[in-house]
């Protein structure tokens, strides 16, 4: 099996991820942390709002809706980015089954009886 | 239990207004689904959204570039418990909307095959500008939509790559105006 | 992490975990996904965990078993979720329309297509076994699963890769 395994070994090494990733990381930490901080800090502050300015009322709300819409956004982005991935992806592996299958690779599926474990 | 997650709702003339698809044929999966994600934010709303982001902050400045010539963000995500919960009729339904004038399919993995995933993306053009996008993406137990309108830009939607916990992609997938070169 | 440490501390020890560990926990998402941007999402929800949990490590090889564990859980419900099990045969196979563009097409993509043929279950073990170079032993701990168990999967999927490798060209 030395052949298979070296393969393998050269398939799997190891990759970095996209440039930046810890620093997004330390982002979604710090996000996460000043969530809270902040949601307690607005709610103090819209309180103290509408209760000296009668007329804040629209403003405030006008603040709440654009952030909602900035997070509806940023799920839209994030969709759309992991969708244009997946159809890369979809294509890719279309295009290689393709040459697999030009090679006279026509395959089976592995059913869980040809490899699988035993309990 | 089913859970549906409404994002954001605008009236439904308000909304088909600046789509290129019309979306209210997936209204039916929503009874279906297990989960539904429905985004729809209209130029109006884009424009807020822009107004209240800071300028100084680069992450925030890439977002308001884009959103500068979009009149339209609709987005349908549909999961389900098991597969088969929507036909190879409803999806070519959705495929013919993209066949009129202007479209062009940059990518389409097809397969009638049960069970097989399928994907698309479609592009608008009109004269050297794009001014429409659809990604489409069908899984046996998901079905999701993007539908962009607007002057779309995909160096500026390619520039969201990777910040603002949005995950890395490549949106090069060579869509452009008709005399550009394609490129990754 | 005895003593109390400042939030600028606290952040740039996590942030040199995080480099330190991101090639294992990405790979492993992405040799168990093969989709390289969900597994990014895979990686940072499983460092995210991390730094909940901070507290609870006594060293870094127990940071490392703690990811390695995690990252293969994580990655079973983000697969399920996904739908990115192997497919069922050439014959299901889509018929793609011709691309606008160059792919990049992986130089071992043919190895690793074929390992994404495998059950889920010795799909992991071969990724644990040749990436992270982990004794049967170390993948029964990890996986919850008896010795034998592991190696006689580990057995029949290198047997089973052989035969397709030497067809498709790939090994001799």
């Amino acid at each position: 099996m030395n052949d298979v395994e070296r393969e393998l070994r050269g398939a799997f090494q190891r990759r970095q991820p996209s440039a930046g990733f810890a620093d997004r990381v330390g982002e979604a930490v710090r996000r996460g942390r000043s969530r809270k901080r902040e949601r307690q800090r607005w709610m103090a502050m819209a309180a103290a709002v509408v209760v000296l300015c009668g007329l804040g009322g629209g403003y405030w709300q006008m603040r709440r809706e654009a952030r909602r819409t900035v997070d509806q956004l940023n799920l839209a982005v994030r969709i759309t980015g992991e969708k244009l991935n997946f159809v890369r992806e979809a294509a890719a592996r279309g295009l290689l089954e393709k040459n697999l299958a030009e090679k006279g690779f026509a395959e089976e599926n592995v059913g869980e009886n040809n490899v699988g474990e035993k309990e | 239990m089913k859970r549906w997650i409404l994002v954001a709702a605008i009236s439904a003339a308000a909304a088909a207004q600046a789509q290129n698809i019309d979306l209210r044929q997936f209204d039916n999966l929503k009874s279906r689904a297990s989960d539904t994600v429905e985004i729809n934010l209209s130029e109006p709303m884009l424009h807020l959204a822009a107004g209240f982001m800071d300028g100084n902050d680069p992450k925030q400045a890439d977002m308001r570039k884009m959103l500068g010539g979009l009149t339209g963000v609709h987005v349908r995500t549909f999961k389900f418990n098991k597969e088969g919960q929507y036909s190879a009729a409803e999806v070519n339904a959705l495929r013919t909307q993209l066949q009129g004038a202007g479209w062009q399919s940059v990518v389409d993995v097809h397969s009638a095959q049960a069970g097989a995933n399928n994907a698309g993306v479609y592009a608008r053009t009109e004269g050297k500008q794009m001014t429409g996008l659809v990604v489409l993406a069908l899984e046996p137990k998901q079905l999701t939509v993007v539908d962009i309108s607007g002057i779309i830009d995909m160096t500026q939607i390619q520039a969201l790559s990777g910040k603002m916990g949005v995950p890395s992609f490549n949106a090069g997938f060579g869509v452009k105006a008709p005399e550009k070169k394609a490129k990754e | 992490m005895s003593r109390r440490r400042s939030e600028s501390e606290l952040e740039a020890e996590f942030s040199e975990v995080v480099r330190e560990h991101q090639a294992m926990v990405y790979s492993i998402g992405l040799h168990l996904l093969r989709d390289a941007a969900l597994a990014e999402e895979l990686a940072q929800d499983v460092f995210l965990k991390l730094f909940e949990n901070r507290g609870a490590f006594e060293s870094r090889e127990h940071v490392k078993n703690w990811l390695r564990r995690v990252v293969v859980q994580r990655a079973i419900d983000y697969a399920r979720r996904a739908r990115l099990r192997p497919r069922s045969g050439l014959e299901s196979a889509p018929e793609p329309a011709a691309p606008a563009y160059e792919f990049d097409i992986l130089a071992s993509g043919h190895v690793e297509l074929l390992v994404a043929r495998l059950p889920e279950r010795a799909r992991q073990m071969v990724v644990l076994r040749y990436q992270e170079d982990l004794e049967p032993a170390e993948i029964a701990e990890l996986l919850g699963l008896s010795v034998g168990a592991v190696k006689s999967t580990l057995h029949r999927s290198l047997v089973w890769l052989r035969t397709r490798m030497e067809r498709a060209g790939v090994t001799k």
